[in-house]
């Protein structure tokens, strides 16, 4: 489970959210939806806890912002995965090694790593581009890639920050098939967007998100 | 990348650099010190001898200073003794020009090697000199001096170009770790966010510092080797280098490799 209890967070800029509360239980799809600037990240960042919050707390299954130390966060995040709009991949290694990176900096057998991104590769749609380099791969190709790499180590839940932010609808819809593919097999997905048209199409509990504040 | 590449190049050739200076000064104050050591080693003092004592009261008089701590030894000196080191030393006989021999009967004592200090010798001859039937005690006191004054100011300059050494290295390789963070942004990101331990992203960078500073460290140590060996196959005797110095060397390059990389992870990563 993932819970947001009261959280606050001030940057030195002033921006920031205050008063986000919720919970995303196992098995849940829930859209996070706000203009740019709403403070849809700094959610998902405090979730992830590259942020930790000023006041309230965020619990991630067995981890609480409040008690959590330094060294345990990277434990933390295996639990969940995290997928962007510019998509982080890396064009100096194919699609397998790719994926296969979020597995080998956490040490996983060669083994294991094969079967899981193959697994991974299959459940986005692209395991017959897995020697392709990433620039070789469509936008929506290569958000796919991102999310195989994000579910490659089976997480509880995967953040998606505007995944479909930088492709055209039909790609978009491509990706939303992917995630509800990937929700369906119960983990949570939350995503983060300022398209609301996308979300209405789409089942899933909707949170919206203005000037750091919950609607 | 490549700006982080070239920049690895220049630390390493600036690594060598720094550490063939710190080398070469390192033999400069070690060879200083071990003369001025030597030197002090053979500081004997001489006691000139009134020439009123009798030969019991000579006798007496030696046992006394063998007797003054820090005395490791009283050789007698006779009168005839010192004619013959003077015609040995000035080609002439004393009883050529003179028709009795003007030169004094003396001791010359030897120290124990700890007490050899400048300070030491000092006293221990002020304490001869103050022994009745002594005229008169003679040591290379001013040499001594001179040579100790040299050898602080030298090792004073040591330190302080040392410590510029040192920093700058720290500099350079911190330098160049930075920017080999800043070329790898992405993939330390990416590897923060699927879960990588500290210790796992942080460990390629001390690597890569170590590595700088031991590469410098290891080409210093074969310069400074091959030359060192060179200058003394040529003149025997002219340097004291002991051995654990040369591997000291590879040692401050890797610390110093070590510390740079360790400066930049904490300000950057």
């Amino acid at each position: 489970m993932v819970e947001l209890q009261n959280v606050r967070v001030k940057y030195p800029t002033g921006d920031g959210v205050e008063k986000i509360s919720f919970t995303i239980a196992s098995g849940d799809f829930l859209f996070l939806v706000g203009p740019s600037g709403a403070g849809k990240s700094t959610v998902l960042k405090t979730i992830y806890m590259d942020v930790l919050p000023d006041e309230g707390h965020v619990q991630v299954e067995e981890y609480n912002s409040l008690f959590i130390r330094k060294k345990d966060v990277p434990f933390m995040r295996r639990k969940l995965g995290v997928v962007f709009q510019d998509f982080k991949l890396f064009n100096d290694r194919d699609v397998f090694r790719n994926v296969a990176f979020a597995l080998e900096v956490i040490g996983r057998k060669n083994k294991e790593i094969k079967r899981r991104v193959l697994r991974a590769l299959a459940d986005v749609g692209l395991s017959h581009k897995a020697r392709k380099l990433p620039r070789e791969l469509s936008g929506g190709e290569q958000q796919r890639i991102a999310i195989a790499r994000a579910i490659v180590n089976e997480p509880y839940i995967l953040l998606a920050d505007e995944p479909t932010g930088n492709l055209d609808p039909l790609t978009s819809a491509g990706i939303m098939a992917v995630l509800e593919r990937i929700n369906a097999r119960g983990t949570s997905v939350l995503m983060a967007t300022h398209n609301y048209d996308l979300v209405k199409k789409y089942h899933g509990r909707v949170i919206r998100i203005e000037n750091g504040k919950l609607l | 990348m490549r700006r982080a590449k070239t920049s690895t190049f220049i630390s390493i050739s600036t690594m060598i650099f720094l550490l063939l200076i710190i080398g070469l000064f390192g033999i400069i104050s070690l060879n200083i010190d071990h003369l001025v050591d030597v030197l002090n080693a053979k500081v004997d003092i001489q006691a000139f001898i009134s020439g009123t004592l009798n030969d019991s009261e000579i006798a007496n008089l030696g046992a006394r200073l063998v007797n003054i701590d820090g005395v490791a030894n009283v050789q007698f000196i006779s009168k005839e003794a010192a004619a013959k080191e003077f015609q040995k030393e000035f080609g002439q006989d004393v009883f050529d020009v003179l028709e009795e021999n003007p030169l004094p009967s003396s001791f010359l004592v030897t120290l124990n090697k700890e007490d050899q200090t400048i300070a030491d010798v000092k006293k221990i001859a002020s304490k001869i000199g103050q022994e009745p039937g002594i005229d008169e005690v003679n040591y290379h006191g001013e040499a001594l001096n001179l040579l100790n004054k040299f050898s602080n100011i030298a090792s004073n300059i040591n330190i302080l170009l040392l410590s510029f050494v040192i920093l700058g290295s720290l500099f350079i390789v911190s330098n160049t770790i930075r920017l080999i963070i800043l070329a790898r942004k992405n993939i330390i990101e990416t590897m923060k966010l699927v879960g990588a331990t500290r210790g796992f992203i942080r460990s390629p960078f001390l690597l890569e510092g170590i590595f700088q500073g031991t590469t410098g460290g290891v080409v210093a140590f074969l310069f400074i080797v091959i030359s060192s060996k060179l200058v003394m196959s040529h003149w025997p005797g002219i340097l004291y280098v002991p051995d654990y110095y040369y591997f000291l060397i590879i040692g401050a390059g890797f610390v110093l490799g070590l510390t740079g990389s360790m400066i930049a992870i904490k300000r950057y990563l």
